[in-house]
């Protein structure tokens, strides 16, 4: 069932179908912001909170574009809060697991090196960077997504990636 | 480095696993969440018209069929009668009010089966609901006295208008009688007094039919004064029976 029946249908009263919508779009949200907070606790209660203020506004959803990039501007808007609430700090969490051996320490170090050169971003670069490269989204999804013009957005992806690489070509372990 | 190696790089950091219990700890957060908002689901116009056509008796258009049958065989037979002129004049006039007698039962049920209390309660005031089953019945209406007209003034030389104007007085005469009964009286005996009523009056339009020299006598603005008195007293009806389900449903919501 596609995302406007599905709406369509929880807007009648269907209760039921809340749970095939949440099922479908977890992974991204909490991906989302994981990545955003890169604390899974503090990612669970954000993805909660984006779920929840869905179903508040479900009612005056009009279907007019697509869904996803609706949930992602929740989701982007409820990290901001989240940030705006708590300060600038990033409370990592245990979430990279231990190395049993040198192929994993690399894995490790490899996704600590990624984690660090996104969390060097400005924020407004690395939520472009991360809707494009983890989401697969079009640049004009992500100009919506982050209420900006399409020509901002491409400035900012390829302000982002120029760093992102730069910060990459310094590290050996790629 | 190209945005390929980029991505590829992007990729090795992963997020970890997400438990179901986060999961389903959500799903039944939001859920219950909904469920105190309640639903606010705004219908479409179209939706509730489509919505309220299933609720709508199939009696009634298979009623509806066989009357536009029976009135377009007569209308063709009409033509081998040796006045076809008076014939036809008479199956039309007799006709209206009968068309708008077939529905009435469809309108009174609700207060022939005393629901109309229940009908109150649900998703639409009953005012809401009465005004689109108005809508339906009065769109099959006339879409059998557009086929009639049609029909008539194709086969026989009577002016489109004039047509009209003999199907639609006499109609808009008896659907306001019906729907003032409907207004004054309810439950069964209602539809009982509007079914005898109805019959009446189109044996009564049927007789003064026989002298349809008085439909030709009567001037075109003459029947179009008397089609925009009707309409009038029609759209004064309905308003009034749509005001009188308000006022009954303060009335009974009001008794101790």
């Amino acid at each position: 069932m596609g995302d406007k029946k599905l709406i369509k249908q929880i807007q009648q009263g269907n209760s039921d179908l809340l749970d095939v919508l949440i099922r479908k779009y977890y992974k991204d949200i909490y991906s989302f912001c994981f990545r955003k907070t890169v604390n899974s606790n503090i990612a669970a209660d954000l993805t909660q909170e984006v779920f929840l203020k869905l179903v508040h506004y479900i009612h005056s959803y009009v279907h007019d574009g697509k869904f996803k990039n609706y949930l992602f501007t929740i989701a982007r808007n409820v990290c901001i809060d989240y940030y705006r609430k708590n300060g600038d700090v990033i409370q990592f969490s245990e979430g990279l697991d231990a190395p049993a051996n040198d192929e994993n320490l690399t894995k490790v170090e490899q996704s600590e090196i990624v984690m660090q050169a996104l969390n060097d971003l400005p924020d407004i670069q690395k939520d472009v960077v991360l809707l494009r490269f983890y989401h697969d989204m079009k640049v004009r999804d992500i100009a919506e997504i982050t209420q900006t013009s399409l020509s901002t957005t491409k400035s900012r992806l390829k302000q982002g990636l120029d760093k992102l690489k730069k910060i990459i070509s310094e590290e050996d372990v790629f | 480095m190209k945005d390929k190696k980029v991505k590829n790089t992007l990729e090795k950091y992963r997020v970890p696993q997400i438990p179901n219990s986060l999961i389903d700890n959500t799903v039944g957060l939001a859920k219950r969440a909904f469920e105190r908002t309640g639903i606010k689901y705004e219908m479409s116009f179209r939706e509730i018209l489509v919505g309220q056509i299933k609720y709508i008796s199939p009696s009634l258009w298979v009623i509806q069929a066989a009357l536009l049958f029976i009135i377009l065989v007569f209308l063709l037979v009409s033509n081998s009668t040796h006045n076809a002129y008076q014939s036809v004049i008479t199956t039309i006039s007799v006709a209206s009010p009968i068309i708008a007698l077939v529905v009435i039962p469809e309108l009174a049920k609700s207060f022939n089966h005393h629901v109309w209390e229940m009908e109150s309660t649900c998703k639409f005031d009953l005012q809401k609901l009465l005004a689109i089953r108005l809508i339906i019945i009065g769109a099959l209406d006339m879409f059998v006295i557009t086929i009639m007209v049609v029909i008539t003034s194709t086969f026989y030389e009577l002016s489109f208008i004039n047509i009209s104007l003999y199907i639609l007085v006499p109609f808009n005469m008896a659907s306001s009688i019906y729907l003032y009964i409907l207004r004054r009286i309810r439950g069964k005996a209602a539809t009982i007094i509007c079914l005898t009523v109805g019959i009446f009056m189109a044996l009564g339009v049927g007789l003064l039919a026989v002298y349809s020299e008085l439909y030709t006598l009567i001037s075109t603005f003459i029947w179009m004064t008397m089609f925009i008195f009707s309409t009038v007293v029609l759209v004064y009806e309905l308003i009034h029976m749509l005001k009188s389900l308000q006022e009954g449903e303060k009335l009974e919501w009001n008794l101790p």
